[in-house]
């Protein structure tokens, strides 16, 4: 007692320091214990984070790989909450961005959107902490307006919103990559800790769609369709050897790479119309094959018939008409009688075969596949109106794949708008060969002194069919607007390409598929055959 | 004993200090090479950019439609119908 009273103050610091490091210790033990979990998410979250890898969108190429909608990177650029005035202004003058001006930042905000890469450079080179750059993909369309309604376009979200973009979108886009990253004090990532959720690369698609065949179609489309003051149109090429599409183009059109874009539907797949005569030779061909009818049998036409109290009536009065002149005049009382010949079931059962009224075999959005007058009480004037192309819609796509049958020696093909060599194309024998060459034959005729001799090259053979079509409105056929059409098969005799074109909306001065129609198929067709050196053969 | 087990205890700690600065030099790689591939992605993505362009670009002069506009506009060239060769 002596001695702690002689050393009280001794006794005063080793208290002091007992209670002390005791405190310390307390304190260790309750932030280890209580609040370690806590605070090792708080660590964690300070200097690490998950972050999300978007694949950069695959590019869309035609059959010649010329890009026809390809992803530029770029960087938007975001002020984090706490950047000052002084950084502000560094940035603000790297960018000469000078309409823009400081106000203190709370949260994260964009700065500026799509910088290049040396605009990037530069502000990395600026060393501000907070700041943040996010890497972006701007898609771009170099063709533009010229394919746009097939392509289609995709959001800032890299989200396919129209055409093939829209149909082939997961391809296109892949799937994200999810990992947990470490970063430094400037946020910028120095490592990666795991991968949460593995991801798929993105993939190309190729198109079978060849540009230059394409801006022919689309100019001479366009330049039609102002001169004969119509609303819209549509040309479709397709390769019979390869079953494949080799260009379609719709009109009216709009430019993707335009943010206030306003779309416009692609005609070929999705404006199902009534065909009108085009429709003729595929009614023929049903009377052929079921051998009803031959290619030159005669039959007796008067200049206009009565069925049902309606009046079907020709041009002209042509008295006797062989089976192919029937297609080559267009005669409508010879397509009735063709079709009472068939019957309505066999009719409609050989619009099926070719391919009307069933979904065509390309992944597009929307696609329509038209229907067919098929009720189980069908009256005389509505089997009369199926065998010249009223009472039933087809989509132009449709029609073209019909017509490749006889280029294709009366076998149905499922044409492919994507390069795939791993997928079989879908065949059927629909009619006979004879049948099929019977059918090119009467065509022949319609272009060398029929309806659709506008159509008439110099240097070329074709055969074709011209289509003249009233437009239904609210149940009624308005006189004043019409549908002009003409398909195409050539050139004789390899027959490698059938190539149809619609104008729409015409009015009453010049409107028929001969004299509108057939003329657009001539430019077309002249062009195309030469680009593709048929000239040589 | 004590003897014995010194230097094994000396022996460990000098593995443990070796094994420390070959962690350090290792993540230090992780890290500069995990870096590196930052830098390389955007590169390659800088050069995919630029390819873009020079396709688009070399599509655009081989273009249809721009040697059709140069031969009427500059040349004054008039479209010649082909002919058949015999």
């Amino acid at each position: 007692m002596k001695i702690y009273y002689k050393n009280w103050r001794l006794f005063l610091i080793f208290l002091f320091l007992f209670l002390s490091i005791t405190a310390i210790v307390s304190r260790m033990v309750y932030v280890q214990v209580e609040q370690g979990n806590f605070l090792l998410q708080k660590g964690n979250n300070q200097n690490t984070s998950e972050r999300v890898i978007k694949f950069k969108r695959g590019s869309i190429y035609d059959k010649n790989g010329i890009p026809l909608a390809i992803s530029i990177t770029g960087f938007d650029l975001f002020a984090l909450s706490g950047l000052s005035e002084d950084d502000f202004l560094k940035i603000k003058n790297t960018l000469k961005l000078n309409d823009l001006k400081y106000k203190p930042f709370n949260k994260k905000s964009l700065i500026k959107n799509s910088l290049s890469f040396e605009e990037m450079r530069k502000i990395r080179s600026l060393r501000i902490d907070r700041l943040e750059l996010e890497k972006t993909y701007k898609r771009h369309y170099p063709l533009g307006e010229q394919v746009a309604p097939l392509v289609g376009f995709s959001g800032r979200d890299g989200y396919g919103l129209e055409g093939l973009e829209k149909s082939y979108n997961s391809i296109l886009t892949g799937k994200p990559l999810r990992e947990r990253v470490l970063r430094d004090g400037a946020r910028s990532t120095i490592q990666r800790l795991e991968v949460l959720e593995f991801g798929e690369n993105s993939k190309d698609i190729h198109l079978t769609i060849d540009s230059n065949i394409q801006y022919i179609a689309y100019k001479y489309l366009v330049e039609a369709i102002k001169n004969n003051d119509g609303n819209g149109g549509t040309v479709i090429i397709l390769d019979n050897s390869a079953k494949e599409v080799l260009a379609l183009a719709s009109y009216p059109s709009y430019n993707p790479n335009n943010p206030m874009r306003s779309i416009k539907k692609n005609r070929a797949f999705l404006e199902s119309y009534e065909p009108g005569s085009i429709v003729k030779p595929l009614a023929l061909a049903g009377a052929i094959e079921k051998n009803l009818i031959d290619i030159d049998t005669e039959l007796e036409l008067p200049i206009k018939i009565e069925v049902d109290g309606n009046i079907i009536n020709d041009r002209k009065k042509y008295g006797q008409l062989k089976a192919y002149e029937i297609i080559k005049e267009s005669s409508q009382v010879g397509a009735t009688q063709i079709s009472f010949l068939l019957g309505a079931d066999r009719l409609i059962d050989n619009y099926k075969k070719f391919g009307f009224s069933k979904p065509v075999n390309i992944n597009f959005p929307s696609t329509s596949f038209g229907e067919i007058n098929s009720r189980d009480e069908i009256s005389d004037i509505e089997i009369a109106t199926l065998g010249y192309g009223y009472g039933l819609t087809a989509t132009p796509f449709q029609i073209s794949q019909a017509y490749a049958i006889f280029a294709n020696k009366g076998t149905y093909y499922d044409f492919n708008i994507i390069k795939d060599n791993e997928s079989q194309i879908f065949s059927e024998q629909i009619i006979s060969e004879s049948t099929a060459n019977d059918i090119l034959f009467s065509m022949r005729k319609v272009v060398e002194d029929g309806t659709g001799a506008l159509a008439k090259l110099e240097n070329f053979d074709v055969s074709g069919k011209t289509g003249t079509t009233e437009k239904l409105r609210d149940g009624n056929y308005k006189s004043s607007t019409y549908t002009a059409s003409f398909i195409g098969i050539g050139p004789n005799p390899s027959n490698e390409l059938t190539i149809f074109v619609n104008i729409d909306g015409l009015g009453s001065q010049k409107y028929s598929g001969g004299s509108v129609a057939a003329p657009l198929f001539k430019k077309i067709s002249n062009d195309v055959f030469s680009y593709m050196g048929y000239f040589d053969k | 004993m004590k003897n014995f087990y010194l230097p094994i205890i000396f022996f460990q700690l000098v593995i443990i200090t070796y094994l420390s600065f070959i962690i350090v030099d290792v993540r230090w790689e992780i890290r500069s090479s995990f870096k590196s591939q930052e830098i390389l992605t955007i590169q390659n993505e800088e050069l995919e950019n630029l390819y873009y362009q020079l396709l688009t670009e070399e599509f655009f002069l081989n273009s249809p439609a721009r040697i059709e506009q140069k031969a009427r506009e500059d040349l004054g060239m008039v479209k010649v119908r082909p002919r058949k060769i015999k």
